[in-house]
């Protein structure tokens, strides 16, 4: 197969023609694509079938509402990961622009707006800084991000001791984000949606979404087509740090709250929906909207766990299991290539 | 074709030295902070304190150089600590206790590098997961809780009695031999490097290139047992939120130290500058009395300015034999 076929293809597989596939060949597409929605369902009715308080209407608006902040945040990881990067920093982004929005509110610096934007600039300027670091000064992004996440969750600390570690959230468009519904559909969730549909179209439709797929394929042909590479890398690394902005606000509405712990190790949850959604780590293929049911999968099972009663930790050591079984299962269902 | 530009002789200067001049002011400050920064007591206890770090961090050099990520350390550690003492607590064996340890950290070694290896999967995402299921894992089995426990194998690896040092620092000092000797005398050694350069090429010269990967893992999970040992011994508790990020100090260490992130090459000297350097850094930040906030946001930035100073040393070099070769191209040419 040519190069640019497959490149295409990992685009926007389902698009093209099937008139040149076999049946097998066009049922194993299928699986791959719409796979992930058959695993949702399946899962779903599993866990509900053993948990009956499970697929309850409340439950599953609580589920919506606590996979939101990492839905949100899985969407910039997901543009970093399309193009081959990865983005440890965004759990101290988040706290960086939840500390930045609430310090300046809750002293009066700022109307509400422009609070909130000085936030999410903060988070999209430490995306700038990874960006440079790893695409100017050639530094790998796992250490140039873990560099920052260690950095910056100091710096947000740093900031958040003034008002000794602890910030309220009472701010009025807070409290409506986290606990409003608009005709029965929480606030949250209209959010998830607005900036998944923003960031599908922009990726399905614009120049910008296949440079970033073209990237991720073949990132040398890319750049001899003329593509400005290293621009659009850096760009996803600043788009992360805007989701990763809009999540910790997100976060710190639903807690009330900030305090130092905030966002630590959510990166982690972030990648896993990633994954789980069938993003390959190197980079050039996935959907976005795959990995909001990424989110959605990791979120129905750590649901289930704490109405059975798991603690925490085994939650926690579930959430590791779940990124080996995501990748072993991409690896065995593509076969051994690479 | 002059060796001795400027630029290339500085770029020469800061890649082999880069560390040590930053380490200057770095020390310096910290003498002028604390007056007895620079005594013996308190230098030796500087490396009693990074002693996971330092032995940890030879495994970490082997699997840099292979080209692979090994994140799972931290976790690990402390999981094989909660089972040692898990294991005492029962049986007031500390042999077994030991034995227990040291098969928990080979497990988790041999687990990620078949996934690794066998499977093909990328190092960075098995080593992730396991850094969270371990870690998971260890705060289930205990509850949070950390264990604690009497044995006179502690105050034996505490008390200070080989020429004033403890048997924690004849381990870290074992630890370097070893990695020393494997990486420059033993096949592992060169296996290690070649994989690293050119996993393909290295593969075609008739490497078993799985195995290879494999007992690198094992090996670091080895050096993560040792470390699990000192540092159980040191706490005499297995606690299941010791030693975290220790991974993370680790590869910071081994690649400030002037190892390259893309394998291929690198030192156990390089990772000794890279630990001493950590040591000073994260020892000094804390007995400055600094809040948690304070440290972690001074040490993100020492990180960020060395892996800056080595980029740039790299950059420089580079530019040079560049302008070299071309100068010798175009004198061909005419």
């Amino acid at each position: 197969m040519h190069r640019g076929d497959e490149l295409a293809r990992a685009a926007h597989p389902i698009d093209q023609p099937h008139s040149s596939l076999s049946g097998e060949e066009r049922l194993r597409l299928i699986v791959s694509e719409y796979g992930i929605v058959l695993v949702v369902l399946v899962l779903g009715a599993l866990l509900g079938l053993t948990a009956p308080r499970f697929l309850l209407a409340e439950n599953i608006v609580t589920i919506f509402k606590q996979i939101s902040v990492v839905a949100i945040m899985a969407i910039g990881m997901f543009l970093v990961i399309l193009v081959g990067g990865i983005d440890l920093s965004v759990g101290s982004s988040a706290l960086f622009a939840a500390v930045v929005t609430m310090f300046l509110l809750n002293h009066g610096y700022l109307p509400t707006g422009l609070a909130i934007a000085a936030g999410i600039v903060g988070a999209s300027a430490v995306g700038l800084i990874n960006g440079l670091l790893v695409e100017s000064a050639g530094i790998s992004p796992i250490i140039v991000t873990l560099g920052t996440m260690i950095a910056v969750r100091g710096l947000a600390q740093t900031i958040l001791w003034i008002d000794n570690a602890w910030l309220w959230v009472r701010n009025p468009t807070f409290t409506f984000v986290a606990q409003r519904s608009i005709l029965t559909v929480p606030v949250l969730v209209i959010l998830t949606i607005v900036l998944y549909t923003v960031f599908a179209i922009l990726l399905r439709q614009t120049g910008f979404g296949r440079h970033l797929y073209a990237i991720g394929g073949n990132i040398r042909a890319t750049a001899l087509c003329g593509v400005p590479v290293a621009r659009l890398r850096t760009l996803t690394y600043v788009l992360s740090g805007f989701t990763a902005g809009v999540g910790g606000l997100i976060l710190a509405a639903r807690l009330s709250a900030v305090s130092p712990g905030v966002g630590n190790n959510i990166q982690f949850d972030v990648i896993l929906a990633v994954l789980l959604g069938g993003a390959s780590l190197t980079g050039g293929s996935g959907r976005l909207e795959k990995s909001f049911l990424g989110a959605l999968i990791a979120g129905m099972i750590l649901n289930y766990l704490t109405i059975k009663g798991i603690p925490g930790p085994y939650q926690t050591a579930v959430n590791g299991l779940l990124i080996l079984a995501a990748v072993v299962i991409d690896r065995v269902s593509k076969g051994r290539a690479g | 074709m002059s060796p001795h530009r400027p630029g290339e002789i500085a770029g020469r200067i800061l890649k082999e030295y880069g560390l040590v001049i930053m380490a200057v002011p770095l020390v310096l400050v910290f003498a002028l902070l604390n007056p007895d920064f620079l005594t013996f007591d308190n230098l030796v206890s500087i490396l009693e304190q990074n002693a996971a770090l330092a032995i940890v961090a030879v495994g970490v050099t082997f699997t840099i150089i292979a080209g692979q990520f090994d994140l799972s350390p931290g976790s690990v550690a402390a999981l094989s600590g909660v089972l040692l003492a898990v294991v005492l607590r029962a049986s007031h064996s500390m042999a077994s206790a030991l034995a227990a340890s040291l098969g928990v950290a080979l497990a988790c070694g041999l687990f990620n590098g078949v996934l690794l290896s066998y499977l093909g999967i990328n190092s960075v995402i098995v080593t992730l997961a396991a850094m969270i299921w371990a870690r998971g894992l260890a705060l289930g089995i205990t509850g949070g809780d950390s264990l604690p426990f009497t044995h006179p194998f502690v105050a034996f690896m505490n008390g200070r009695f080989i020429l004033g040092l403890s048997p924690i620092i004849v381990v870290v000092v074992a630890s370097y031999v070893i990695g020393w000797f494997m990486l420059n005398h033993t096949r592992l050694g060169r296996y290690t490097y070649a994989l690293g350069g050119d996993v393909e090429a290295t593969r075609q010269a008739g490497v078993n290139t799985d195995v290879t990967k494999l007992t690198l893992f094992l090996l670091s999970g080895f050096f993560v047992w040792l470390a699990t040992a000192v540092t159980t011994a040191r706490m005499s508790a297995g606690a299941p939120n010791a030693v975290y990020g220790l991974e993370f100090d680790a590869i910071v260490a081994v690649i400030i130290g002037g190892s390259s992130m893309m394998g291929g090459e690198g030192s156990i000297r390089k990772t000794v500058v890279g630990v001493i350097f950590l040591s000073i850094l994260n020892n000094g930040l804390s007995t400055m009395g600094m809040r948690d906030s304070a440290f972690y946001l001074y040490k993100g930035v020492v990180i960020l300015v060395a892996l800056f100073f080595e980029v740039i040393s790299r950059r420089a070099l580079r530019s040079g034999t560049a302008r070299e070769a071309a100068m010798s191209g175009g004198r061909s040419a005419t």
